[in-house]
């Protein structure tokens, strides 16, 4: 056999592909907490649980490919892409565990008329990360696709900045709430977009890869 | 077997010589793919040894004559003396750490005992040499930067990915490996027994066999720290552009072995490296590496002249 094995490249393929599905998991089910706290509806401490065990199964898959990259998989320049695109990645789901814990643990009272602009928050961030692993997909198939997919990313954060701002305004605007409240409450939605910024780190990253990997 | 060892003691220094030659030169051809872990240095040096041997007998006759008739009154012993002149200018050079080819040594080694013993030179050969020597990095610029060009507008016309690029990447350092390995054994072999042939000790036939043997036994034996620390350097470049550079090198080198001259190929790989980096605008070349290609152009041979004069005043052949 003239090349080393191939099966390494192969596996890590598919263990980033699973990772990425974790990944997916975890903010669907961070929305659901979120939406279940709205709906007062006391599912969304298991909800929560439920995703400190997706942020655990995706700390292992990590682990394994890291484990892989050890073993040789890959050139050694591609390997440190790879290991710092899976950090980036990583920390969105770092971050969404810490956003049901901060529900769980402070229990912000958030104003009714807030509550679509979280939950439109998350709604820009799932797309955000599913355009994420689109160019993550598109990095190994077609690179030439993978900018007009980070700019598609970019768009949807600039969309949550936009919430954010106004969301900030709207509760520092109320006369209703409490400084303590309003500031717990500004922490949070500062949270919420921290995730967005995050994916967008991360497609950063596949950018660089794209670029490092061209002529 | 005595016998035989009688009869041709003066090979072991053109053998002597082949094998500083391959465990040299080697990292040239499969430096990029080691360093990188992409093939295994086992496997790659035992490619490089095959396609050494196969280039030597397919194609290295081409080159025997420039060396063999630059100075056409070489004799059994004086042939020895170059060859062991070269020899040990390449070992002393390398243990000194400064550049050098195989090429630039013998040369200079043959031009010492012309000088000594007042012997004619050809001119026309020796002019065409260096000719050769100075166009080898600026051949190997030009090449790599026109071949960066070409792979470049066939990859923007199709879909590739992560997946394809490292397959690609994979299969093009397997293939320019073998060619630089075959343009290593075509072009160099008649830096090894080029002087035997022409002292008429051996026919070119055998001078390719044992010259090609000889530099397999140095890739074979003694290549992997040059390899690795070549091989790092390159890759720095990143995989393409570094499976460009080996390219570009290896048909230079080849193509220099049909215009018939022994080239250095590790000058031809820095020409490489440099005109790939030309493409990128990166200056991945800097003043000293130029330097010392110049500097090298007369210091190795001025080396092989004085050390082959000092030998013919000892031993006296």
């Amino acid at each position: 056999m003239i090349f080393k094995k191939s099966s390494k490249e192969d596996k890590v393929y598919d263990k980033i592909d699973e990772f990425l599905d974790l990944g997916r998991d975890c903010v669907v089910k961070t929305s659901e907490t979120l939406q279940s706290y709205l709906e007062r509806n006391d599912e969304y401490v298991d909800l929560s649980y439920s995703v400190h065990r997706i942020e655990s199964k995706a700390d292992d898959k990590r682990r394994e490919i890291e484990q892989l990259l050890c073993e040789g998989a890959f050139l050694p320049l591609f390997r440190g892409d790879i290991i710092n695109f899976l950090e980036r990645a990583d920390s969105i789901l770092d971050k969404c565990e810490s956003l049901c814990d901060y529900l769980v643990l402070y229990r912000p009272i958030f104003p009714e008329e807030m509550f679509n602009g979280l939950l439109e928050i998350f709604d820009h961030t799932l797309k955000a990360y599913s355009f994420l692993v689109e160019a993550y997909h598109k990095l190994m198939e077609d690179m030439s696709k993978v900018v007009e997919i980070s700019l598609k990313i970019e768009r949807e954060e600039g969309k949550i900045d936009k919430l954010e701002w106004q969301l900030q305004k709207q509760l520092f605007d109320s006369k209703n709430l409490q400084l303590a409240e309003k500031i717990l409450i500004r922490d949070f939605i500062t949270f919420l977009a921290d995730i967005s910024d995050l994916i967008e780190d991360s497609s950063d990253k596949i950018d660089v890869i794209r670029m490092t990997r061209n002529l | 077997m005595i016998a035989f060892i009688l009869k041709f003691w003066q090979l072991l220094s053109g053998i002597f010589l082949g094998w500083g030659l391959g465990a040299n030169d080697a990292s040239n051809v499969f430096g990029t793919g080691v360093a990188s872990n992409l093939i295994k240095y086992r496997n790659a040096i035992i490619l490089t040894a095959v396609f050494v041997i196969v280039g030597a007998l397919m194609e290295g006759e081409k080159t025997f004559d420039t060396i063999g008739k630059l100075n056409s009154t070489l004799t059994l012993n004086t042939a020895f003396i170059a060859s062991f002149a070269a020899g040990l200018t390449v070992f002393i050079m390398t243990v000194l750490k400064l550049p050098i080819s195989t090429s630039q040594a013998i040369v200079g080694a043959i031009l010492g005992i012309s000088i000594y013993y007042r012997q004619d030179v050809d001119f026309g050969k020796l002019t065409k040499i260096f000719i050769c020597w100075v166009t080898t990095p600026l051949g190997a610029a030009i090449i790599s930067f026109l071949l960066y060009k070409i792979i470049d507008f066939i990859l923007s016309k199709f879909k590739y990915g992560e997946r394809k690029i490292h397959t690609f990447v994979k299969i093009g350092v397997v293939i320019s490996g073998c060619l630089g390995a075959y343009s290593l054994g075509a072009n160099n072999v008649a830096n090894v027994t080029g002087v035997f042939v022409g002292a008429d000790m051996i026919n070119p036939f055998w001078g390719t066999l044992i010259g090609g043997l000889s530099i397999a036994l140095g890739v074979l034996t003694y290549s992997k720290n040059v390899m690795l620390t070549v091989g790092k350097n390159i890759t720095t470049l990143g995989p393409l552009t570094a499976f460009i550079a080996v390219l570009g090198q290896a048909i230079t080198v080849y193509i220099f072995t049909q215009i018939g001259v022994p080239v250095s190929t590790s000058q031809a790989i820095v020409g490489a490296v440099a005109g790939v980096g030309l493409v990128k605008g990166m200056q991945v070349i800097n003043m000293k590496t130029i330097f010392n290609i110049v500097i090298g152009w007369v210091s190795t041979p001025v080396s092989g002249a004085l050390v082959a004069m000092g030998l013919c005043f000892f031993i006296k052949p």
